[in-house]
Order: structure tokens, then C-alpha cells, then sequence
């Protein structure tokens, strides 16, 4: 007798689908280095949890490379030993350089050619200069995420055994505090929101709020860890949010809630000319204004996305490039206007940028 | 750029199977990621979708020592169909390749010179990813239980539409990507969940890539 198969619905597979799938199941933004950096602290911090049991003792440094070709990094797949699934496997990470894909999952890996100490610059002169990174020190347990390797500014550092920071209005300010003292107060942060050379000069670079927009993004990304995930330029119905911050839906194991919006504004003295890096070109000036205009506008759409999203988390962000940083930007009698006007509590702060460290002093 | 993406996620060489399955499930899950299919329409065989134009423009690559092939062959598939059988993948040698890629927005270094090509290459590098778990000799099939070729209304040796098209003089416009059932049975998912939450595109295309693997075993 032939046994009847019991015909499983479409419903049925996609309630299979959904309630099977892992609790981890996270965004995914393949050229994101937040998500490759996250990737790798895991595997880092599994490791770390199983005391470096496959390490060899002499080795201190690993690197691990977000690379465009992880199987064959130097375009063969001769001189590199493929890897899966490094966290499952029995071979040491310390006195290698990784080389994978945004989930730390697929790749190659090879041992570090010479000195530990010159290996990022060793990647850099082998091509990798524009890729995302992650040095880990096992002797200080910390290791340094790094957007692109060519980047002159510092690391982000952070301890393998990480911090879980939960998503909190006060600890998000505190976050934003960090950024704006660590990675914006001055040019020698390598804020690069600053033209090349003319930092001295208060001109920005011609796409400054982006700019700053995409390393808020990535910051605060390696601040909270897998704890949040940030959308940039998210379109709505009423405009673009800068940034969207999600969480886990409370409710739930899987999907996710929005939480709150953050909204970027630049105030500036002067406009970026054309040739912006040239010392002698003509700078226009920025009027009060105008940068007041910017701030007002700033209160509306951080309002209007709050309430389109649902959320009473909702921040301005104002960047002060200014040479003069007087008149108070948010003292200003139409801010405050705005800021009553608007239906949801927006949390604005200024962030005084300077262009170079003595004027800070 | 469907090879750069597959070789992003490990998975090269790749089959002649996995590119074209590849390329149908891009092309038929593109809304998901706000996109538009590349193609208008694809041949449906039994063995799996096969788009005769991204053949070609394999050949061509391959002709220009761009993309590199192993094991060629020919497979019937139909009275007076043949397709071709192979394993690509980009011929990283080549002087220009990575130049081209930076244009195409397929490498962290080089400017696109379409700007949206970064985000296309990143909806492409996650369903390359989603798919790495389907073995080559699976991947075609995967393809044949997806909800829009599965469906019945259309049979073999027919063309399915990808997007609906209507002529306003020269031009064409899209009309309606949206309409489609792969695209519907990814909205499905978010059915399950609490009101206020919801699934990212990116979750939403390794769920699909789940849900044609329990289609499989399903259809035995």
C-alpha cells in the first residue's frame, strides 16, 4: 500500500518559514562595514569565550578584510586557504589575515606576511586600501574597526568581550556626545567634513552633512553593537529621514520596530566653492539665515518623521562649521518658535565643529 | 555584475544553472528592494529559467577574456532548444576587469557611474548570499517552485512577463512591478508578525530563499 504524502499548503510553508527562522536573522546591508564588523566580533568573541583554544601562542594580531572577492582575494585562489564558517572550525585566527564576505562566514584566509606591526600597511600596498577592517589585539583584547583601511583618522576601538549598551534616549545622547567629541570636534579627528587643506578657512567639503550623516551612521552601528540598526535616507511619504534607527520588535522574535529618527543639519560660514581644495578660491558667505532657515527646517522634518514613523524618539542634529559660533543657533527666537510648534518632543543639539584644535582652546 | 555578486558570496565558480536561476530570481524578487527587473520577459523550461540574451552577453564576456569558463558544454531542452552548460566566473586577471567593476558599482573602490548601481549591487550580493545554501544541482529547480514560475496559467516552452509594460508612443513604461507572486508571498511573511513590525527587504529575501527550500522538499 503507497503511503498518501500530506500535501503541506503554501500557508503552511510560510508559517514554517517564518517561525523557524533564526532569532539572529538580522538586516543585511551587503557594502554596510557595520554588519561585516559586527560579524567578525562574534566570531572574535566566541573565540575569546572558548579561552583562544586553536591559537598559537606566539601570534597577537588578526585582521580580517570585507573583501570584494573573498575566495580569491589576490584574483586565484593559489597561496590562500579557503574557509567556512570560521566559527565552526578548529583553526586559529591570530597570525592571519581574513578575507570575507559581510557575514564573516565565506572566504580565505592567509598568514601575515612579515611583522604583525606592518600588516595594515601591507594590505593597503596589496590593493585593500578601500576596504572595511577589523584588527584584533589578542595581548589588549581589543580590536579596532576600521570603515576603509586607507582612512587616516582613528580606529574605532572597542573590547572583543563587548559591551551590550541597550537603546535608551539617554544613552543615545550619550552616543551622540561621544561622536561629536571623538570624531567631529576638530580637523585632527579626521572628521573629513572639511575641504582638503582649508579646515583653517571654516569651508567645508560639498557633501558635509552626508558625510557626517554616514559616519554618525557607522558609529553609532559599532556603538550598540547588533542591539539597533540604522537606515540612512529613508524615504517616506514627508521626505527623507537622515537616519532611521530599528530595534527588535519587543513583541516579537523576529521583525523589526522603528524607534526613533535622527535629523542632520549643517550650519556653515561659507558655501564650498568648486574647486574646493584650492587655498585661493573665492569663498561665498553663508548668512545667518540661511543656516537659521536650515535649523527651522530641521525641527519640521525631525517632527513630521517622528510622526509618520509612530515614534517619540526624534533628534536634530545640528553641525556647527561656523568660523563665528555666535548667535546661538538654537536660541534663536523662530527655532524656539519651531520647537513649540512641533507635535513631538524633538531633542535638538548644537555640535561645535572646530577648524583647527588651538581656536577649540 | 551577477557574477561580482556571486563571487562576493563565495560561490564561484557558478553554473550556467545558478546564473540563469540567479538572474530569474533577481529579476522576479526586484520590487522587494524598491528595483526593476532587468529583463521583460524569460523562457520557461522545465530545467529551469533560461534567458537566451544573458547567454549571450556570457559569450561576449567571455569572448572579451572578462568572464572565464570551465567544463562548456550543451544540453538539450527542448525539440529545437539547447542550452549551454558551464561553470563562470569573472577572470579576475584580466587588466580591466577591475576598473569596469568600480564603474559598475560592484567594488568598495571606484565611483558607479550610476549612483544606483550601489544599491543594485547590494540587493544582488544578499540574494547571492541568501541562494549560497542551495547546492548547484539544486539551484534550477529552487528556481522552477518560485511562486511566479510555478504558476500554472503558464506552461513550458512559454514566456513569462516579468513586469507588464504599456507602450505611450516611444516609450515604455513600467506599470505595475509590484504584481507579482514572489513578490506577494514575501509581503505574506509579514503577516505573521506583530502590527508595528516589520521585515527589511534584506530579511525578507532570506526568508524567500527558505521558502523555496521547503517548497522543494514539499513538491518532493
Amino acid at each position: 500500500m503507497v503511503k498518501a504524502r500530506a500535501v503541506r499548503s503554501d500557508e503552511d510553508i510560510i508559517v514554517d518559514v517564518v517561525s523557524s527562522a533564526p532569532e539572529e536573522l538580522a538586516p543585511s546591508f551587503a557594502d554596510s562595514s557595520e554588519v561585516f564588523h559586527d560579524a567578525v566580533l562574534d566570531l572574535l568573541e566566541h573565540r575569546l569565550r572558548g579561552k583562544w583554544k586553536f591559537e598559537d601562542s606566539s601570534a597577537t594580531v588578526a585582521v580580517f578584510v570585507f573583501a570584494d572577492t573573498p575566495t580569491r582575494p589576490f584574483g586565484t585562489r593559489e597561496g590562500v586557504t579557503r574557509v567556512e564558517h570560521p566559527r565552526t572550525r578548529a583553526h586559529g585566527l591570530f597570525g592571519r589575515i581574513f578575507f570575507l564576505d559581510n557575514k564573516a562566514t565565506m572566504g580565505s584566509f592567509i598568514d601575515i606576511p612579515g611583522d604583525e606591526g606592518e600588516t595594515l600597511f601591507w594590505l593597503r600596498e596589496n590593493g585593500f586600501g578601500a576596504c572595511s577592517a577589523v584588527l584584533a589585539d589578542k595581548v589588549s583584547g581589543q580590536a579596532s574597526l576600521m570603515p576603509r583601511l586607507d582612512d587616516t583618522e582613528e580606529p574605532f576601538y572597542t573590547p572583543i568581550k563587548r559591551v551590550r549598551r541597550k537603546i535608551s534616549v539617554a544613552g543615545l545622547e550619550k552616543a551622540l556626545d561621544a561622536f561629536h567629541i571623538k570624531k567631529m570636534l576638530t580637523p585632527t579627528r579626521g572628521s573629513g567634513a572639511w575641504a582638503r587643506s582649508r579646515a583653517k578657512d571654516y569651508v567645508p567639503i560639498k557633501n558635509a552633512e552626508i558625510h557626517i550623516q554616514r559616519r554618525l551612521k557607522d558609529y553609532l552601528g559599532a556603538w550598540f553593537h547588533e542591539k539597533i540598526w540604522i537606515e540612512q535616507e529613508v524615504k517616506t511619504d514627508v521626505g527623507r529621514i537622515d537616519l532611521q534607527i530599528l530595534v527588535k520588535s519587543s513583541s516579537a522574535t523576529l521583525g523589526l520596530a522603528c524607534w526613533g529618527v535622527i535629523e542632520l543639519k549643517v550650519a556653515k560660514s561659507y558655501s564650498t566653492p568648486r574647486d574646493e581644495d584650492r587655498p585661493t578660491s573665492k569663498l561665498t558667505r553663508v548668512t545667518h539665515k540661511t543656516n537659521m532657515d536650515g535649523v527651522v527646517k530641521g525641527y519640521g522634518q525631525a517632527d513630521a518623521f517622528a510622526c509618520d514613523r509612530d515614534v517619540n524618539n526624534s533628534f536634530l542634529e545640528v553641525f556647527d562649521m561656523r568660523k563665528v559660533k555666535s548667535p546661538d543657533l538654537l536660541d534663536d527666537s523662530r527655532a524656539k518658535e519651531k520647537a513649540e510648534q512641533c507635535v513631538k518632543k524633538v531633542r535638538a543639539k548644537v555640535r561645535k565643529m572646530f577648524g583647527s584644535s588651538e581656536e577649540i582652546r | 555584475m551577477l557574477l561580482a555578486a556571486l563571487e562576493r558570496a563565495g560561490v564561484t565558480p557558478a553554473s550556467a544553472e545558478r546564473l540563469h536561476a540567479f538572474a530569474y530570481l533577481a529579476d522576479v524578487l526586484s520590487p522587494v528592494w524598491g528595483l526593476n527587473p532587468h529583463e521583460d520577459v524569460v523562457f520557461k523550461t522545465k530545467e529551469g529559467p533560461y534567458f537566451v540574451d544573458l547567454q549571450e552577453q556570457l559569450d561576449h564576456l567571455v569572448i572579451l577574456d572578462l568572464v572565464h569558463v570551465e567544463n562548456l558544454g550543451y544540453k538539450e531542452i527542448g525539440k529545437s532548444i539547447t542550452r549551454v552548460i558551464g561553470w563562470y566566473e569573472l577572470q579576475l586577471a584580466s587588466p580591466c576587469l577591475t576598473d569596469l567593476l568600480g564603474k559598475l558599482g560592484a567594488r568598495a573602490s571606484g565611483t558607479p557611474i550610476d549612483p544606483l548601481d550601489r544599491l543594485l549591487n547590494e540587493y544582488l550580493t544578499n540574494l547571492a548570499s541568501a541562494l549560497s545554501t542551495v547546492p548547484d544541482d539544486e539551484i534550477a529547480l529552487a528556481a522552477t517552485v518560485d511562486a511566479s514560475y510555478a504558476d500554472s496559467s503558464r506552461g513550458f516552452s512559454q514566456i513569462i512577463e516579468l513586469r507588464q509594460r504599456s507602450r505611450i508612443g516611444l516609450a515604455m513604461l513600467s506599470t505595475d512591478t509590484k504584481a507579482n507572486a514572489s513578490v506577494a508571498v514575501t509581503e505574506r511573511f509579514e503577516d505573521f508578525l506583530p502590527e508595528g513590525s516589520a521585515f527589511s527587504a534584506a530579511e525578507k529575501v532570506y526568508l524567500y530563499a527558505s521558502y523555496l527550500g521547503r517548497k522543494m522538499v514539499a513538491n518532493g
